[in-house]
């Protein structure tokens, strides 16, 4: 019994000693494979600007903001698409943060410039999310002229306000749509809209 | 002082970069997402170092060594436990499944959405009173050893004049101050950021020198030396400690005598008078006893004997046993499932899925955590009794210190210290950014009427962590540790160990477990450690009305788990207590 309990121990602090050695190789030296980052590096072999995914096949750009929206990154430090602003807050030849540093590789997934890319990412949806506000708003008004021209042929009445559709003259008005006030109606229009329609 | 320039110029380098690393990440944080839970987007290697890194500790060193000293290998059976813990829940996802997917910051507000938000309260205090207490040793452990390493005694300093009044500094509180300092910067600028990017650096330099000092003790004790040694040394103990035992016997019975005779006080007088006797003689015996396997506690007054309980069997060792093991069992699955700084890293993965990777990762680590500084002290303890008895001073926890100054060339004790700050440093950053998460997100934030903004809470939370930073300067370095460090800190931790982890396994896997009964699991839970330290505390250390450690921690879990379901039956039955879950959000507008 108390050779069992020796070969027991032995095991377990000869075993510790190894482990230790294979862990500090796998984590410090080794790094965890990260297919992102392999991909990234073909990517820029190749000269490619349109993200990939892990497995390597091209990533469809998220449709957040419609044709319009700025291409964003889903997920990832993937430095190269992030907006402007984004890449201004990004430090730089930073021998801890920046992108194949040693201490970012080590981070399997470059933590460093990963949270970095987190902000780029939220920045760049943010964008992405104005963008499509402001196309929501250009459909709505779309859809408001529509509606307004078809009124104004269906009644003859107010054909004065009729505007052709594409060539939206809202814009320039006074009061009309900005960005700003995106989806709301301006209150002339309200005024002077047929009830019902809107 | 046995450094050489080699070896300052290395703690040095260690230390800048380690700072500068730390400081630079304060750019990354926004908000209290990412200062308390990295953003949830930590990955499994860089959880797996941190985890590691965190869990290893001087204290820890100090108190594995401890055990490896006084109970050779066997000494480690909580880190075996502890690792088989790790692996069963990494494998299963017992509670780190439920509790990621929670998308909590810390297990009290778990509570919450289950139990309410008086019982999330009552929690977090019962948290940081387990944590903090618990954490209170760390900067006199580490310091400690420090200077016993570097050959400064632990009681010099130095006096400086500051307007007419002299004050006198001592070395230790000096260092262990400046190094907390240090980690209160970069964990007050970055937040978990920092820790992380510490922690893998840590992580590195701590492994490295792990695994050197290793290799130089066995390199010094071959390895068929130190398991004959070690079974030699405890078979010389045992027939030391009948002939003690019989002389003990005399003693208590001429003790008697005296008592009937000339009443208590004087046989109180007789045995104080004995045992400074029995104290003087070990020490002037202490070379001769060294030859055979009893060491000398010249710290301890009177003097005690140190004899090394059986090496190999925990059932059967001194000290430990069968109880002993379960409450170590038990209390390695509250600690992998519930330990705050454990759970932190589950809470930051960035999912469930990757939490279970981490903690698969880092399983074995437990073993190491507990055998490889054990070997040191049971290496130590060989060491000590071949050459003449342990230097005047040492006791059971700075042994293994002693042993290490002695072996370790130069550049190798630069390589240890480097690593051993950084075992502290990433204890210490982990702990104050867990505890001071605790004590933000669990008890000011219920008092709260109006959420802060963004920068309130940051400037709240940064304000707590230098909080808990002076209550450990004051309480750490001031507070004496008597004792197994180890028992300590296990009953410290069951404060809330035993409560949580009832109230955690109620809240996720029994529908029947209401807000009654958590009150009364927190609170049954909390009785038992606290009574056995304020006991302990009051009544001698040879008295025989001390508690045991092993009674008070099995006490506090089935105090826990009955309160839990007591509680919660009896709410049923008077018709209140109910289960309090959130209520969804309900969709507004048309």
């Amino acid at each position: 019994m108390n050779s069992l309990y020796v070969w027991f121990w032995s095991a377990m602090i000869l075993g510790s000693i190894a482990w230790y050695a294979i862990l500090l190789f796998y984590l410090g030296v080794k790094g965890d494979r990260n297919p992102a980052d392999e991909n990234d590096a073909r990517q820029a072999a190749a000269g490619e600007t349109t993200p990939r995914d892990r497995k390597g096949t091209r990533r469809r750009q998220p449709p957040l903001g419609g044709a319009s929206a700025r291409p964003v990154r889903a997920t990832g430090p993937r430095l190269r698409t992030t907006p402007p602003i984004a890449r201004g807050m990004l430090p730089r030849g930073d021998p801890f943060c920046s992108r194949g540093s040693w201490l970012a590789r080590r981070f399997d997934v470059g933590e460093a410039g990963k949270f970095a890319a987190k902000h780029a990412e939220f920045l760049g949806r943010r964008d992405a999310q104005l963008n499509a506000i402001t196309a929501d708003a250009n459909d709505r008004q779309f859809d408001i002229l529509s509606k307004l021209n078809l009124f104004a042929l269906a009644t003859r009445k107010d054909q004065h306000k009729a505007v052709s559709v594409g060539k939206s003259q809202v814009w320039a008005e006074p009061g009309g749509l900005s960005s700003g006030r995106a989806g709301r109606v301006p209150r002339a229009w309200r005024r002077d809209a047929p009830g019902g329609i809107l | 002082m046995s450094l050489s320039p080699i070896d300052w110029m290395i703690i040095a380098g260690y230390l800048v970069v380690c700072t500068v690393a730390g400081i630079r990440m304060r750019r990354y944080v926004t908000n209290v997402d990412d200062f308390a839970v990295a953003a949830r987007e930590v990955e499994s290697s860089l959880g797996v170092a941190s985890l590691a890194a965190t869990e290893v500790g001087i204290v820890t060193v100090v108190y594995t060594a401890q055990m490896g000293f006084t109970n050779g290998p066997a000494g480690a059976t909580p880190g075996v436990l502890t690792a088989v813990a790790m692996l069963l829940v990494g494998l299963t996802g017992f509670v780190i499944v439920p509790l990621r997917e929670a998308r909590v910051m810390t297990i009290p507000e778990l509570f919450e959405k289950r139990f309410g938000t008086r019982v999330r309260w009552l929690a977090g205090l019962v948290v940081i009173l387990g944590g903090l207490l618990n954490m209170g040793v760390f900067l006199r452990a580490g310091g400690d050893f420090l200077l016993h390493v570097t050959g400064v005694s632990t009681l010099a300093g130095f006096e400086v004049a500051v307007l007419g009044h002299t004050i006198s500094l001592g070395y230790l509180e000096l260092m262990m101050t400046g190094l907390l300092a240090i980690v209160l910067v970069y964990t007050i600028l970055g937040g978990m950021l920092s820790v992380l990017v510490t922690d893998f650096l840590q992580f590195i330099v701590m492994g490295a020198g792990i695994v050197i000092v290793s290799l130089m003790v066995l390199w010094h004790i071959p390895w068929s030396e130190f398991i004959a040694g070690l079974s030699e040394a405890h078979e010389a103990g045992q027939r030391y400690a009948q002939t003690a035992k019989l002389e003990t016997q005399q003693m208590e019975a001429a003790a008697r005598t005296i008592e009937q005779t000339q009443g208590k006080q004087a046989a109180d007088a007789f045995l104080a008078a004995r045992m400074q006797k029995q104290g003087e003689d070990l020490k002037a015996a202490a070379g001769e006893l060294a030859k055979q396997s009893v060491l000398v506690d010249t710290k301890s007054n009177p003097a005690r004997p140190l004899t090394m309980a059986h090496p190999f069997n925990p059932f059967a060792s001194e000290g430990l046993g069968f109880g002993w093991v379960l409450w170590q069992a038990m209390t390695a699955i509250a600690v992998v499932t519930t330990w705050q700084t454990t759970i932190a890293r589950v809470l930051a993965a960035r999912d469930a899925k990757t939490a279970k990777k981490i903690y698969r990762g880092t399983w074995f680590y437990f073993v190491g955590r507990f055998c490889l500084p054990g070997l040191w002290g049971a290496g130590a303890f060989l060491y000590f009794s071949a050459n003449g008895g342990l230097p005047a001073g040492a006791a059971s926890d700075t042994a293994m210190a002693e042993f290490l100054r002695i072996i370790l060339p130069t550049g190798l004790i630069g390589i240890l210290l480097a690593a051993m700050l950084a075992a502290e440093m990433s204890t210490d950053s982990g702990y104050l950014l867990t505890w001071s998460t605790v004590i933000y997100n669990d008890l000011i934030t219920p008092c709260l009427r109006r959420p802060l903004s963004d920068r309130a809470r940051l400037v709240t939370i940064r304000f707590v962590v230098v909080a808990i930073g002076l209550f450990l300067i004051f309480w750490g370095l001031w507070y004496e540790m008597s004792g197994s460090v180890w028992e300590y800190l296990a009953v410290t931790g069951n404060v809330y160990l035993a409560s949580l982890f009832a109230l955690l396994v109620g809240a996720l896997y029994w529908r029947g477990a209401n807000s009654w009964g958590a009150t009364s699991a927190i609170v049954l839970g909390a009785c038992g450690p606290l009574t056995f330290l304020v006991i302990n505390a009051v009544v001698g250390k040879d008295s025989p009305y001390r508690i045991p450690g092993e009674v008070a921690g099995l006490a506090a879990f089935g105090l826990a788990f009955a309160g839990l379901i007591g509680g919660s039956l009896l709410g049923k039955a008077v018709g209140k207590g109910a289960p309090t879950p959130a209520e969804p959000i309900k969709e507004t507008g048309p």
